[in-house]
């Protein structure tokens, strides 16, 4: 700083001891454990390997194949639908073999 | 800054990491101390900021990544803790704008260590009335003469912008001071 510009002044003795203090101070305050650079690289590692790990369960894992739809599951007909069907488009045979069908 | 190839090469892995540190306080030390006493005015809110402002630098010289200059890098803590200190000090006295310059022109007033005149003191009031980027900026030029270069990339900012805002703030300083003399006379 520009001595003849600087209005601000100290108290005496403060600037001689400033350096030793500081040093003092700031050596005898805890430091972070430096966990980052440790930890970055086994977090690396260990995702590479579940990485892995997951492709080849992909691989090895045996195709399954998925269920068709059923037809039946858009079909919800209302009790007076079924009513009207039963009465109108069946006969007694096709309805017993709805039955019995039904049953198995 | 000579003295920074020195100390890096004790930050080297194998190096002597508190002979750096010490070298780091007596380079800089003195220097940071003054910077900070402009931020914020009062004797001892300036030794507890520098005393935090190398606690951090401690701590963070394992991680000193090379990409800054050391010379930057400490001028770039110091600051930002000089800036937290006040952003705290707002904090406390309700968040008004205003009420930070009148604090802190208060401690220039009662300050026991000013040893400046009326117009000394006169130009410090003129300067805490500036927005906070234009005090920084007006103070690391004006009083510690520092080259727009470093004070660009410790603030972040490009030299062409820095520049314009320094001459807005001596415009200012300088009208706040006639007219201050207007007042007086």
């Amino acid at each position: 700083m520009n001595e003849q510009k600087n209005p601000f002044g100290v108290p005496p003795g403060y600037l001689p001891a400033l350096q030793e203090r500081l040093a003092r101070h700031a050596v005898a305050a805890p430091r972070p454990r430096r966990r980052a650079r440790l930890a970055l690289p086994v977090a690396g590692w260990a995702a590479t390997l579940a990485l892995i790990v997951l492709v080849a369960r992909w691989i090895t894992a045996p195709a399954t194949i998925p269920p068709e739809p059923s037809l039946d599951n858009d079909f919800n007909p209302t009790r007076e639908e079924i009513i009207e069907y039963l009465t109108t488009e069946a006969d007694l045979a096709t309805l017993s073999n709805d039955i019995i069908l039904a049953g198995t | 800054m000579d003295n920074d190839h020195h100390i890096l090469h004790l930050l080297r892995p194998g190096g002597d990491e508190q002979k750096a540190f010490r070298l780091l306080v007596a380079a800089y030390g003195e220097r940071l101390y003054w910077h900070v006493r402009k931020i914020v005015i009062g004797h001892q809110d300036a030794d507890d900021v520098l005393q935090n402002t190398f606690i951090r630098v401690w701590r963070g010289l394992a991680d000193f990544r090379h990409e800054a200059r050391l010379y930057t890098w400490m001028y770039r803590v110091a600051t930002n803790e000089a800036l937290n200190f006040l952003q705290e000090r707002r904090r406390d006295i309700s968040g008004h704008a205003g009420e930070i310059t009148t604090l802190l022109e208060e401690r220039l007033e009662s300050d026991p260590y000013f040893r400046g005149d009326d117009i000394q003191r006169e130009l410090q009031k003129a300067i805490l009335a500036l927005p906070e980027r234009q005090r920084l900026v007006f103070n690391m030029k004006y009083f510690d003469g520092m080259k727009y270069e470093h004070i660009a990339a410790i603030l972040g900012v490009t030299v062409g912008t820095l520049k314009a805002t320094y001459h807005a703030a001596a415009k200012k300083v300088g009208e706040t001071l006639k007219l201050s003399d207007t007042i007086i006379s």
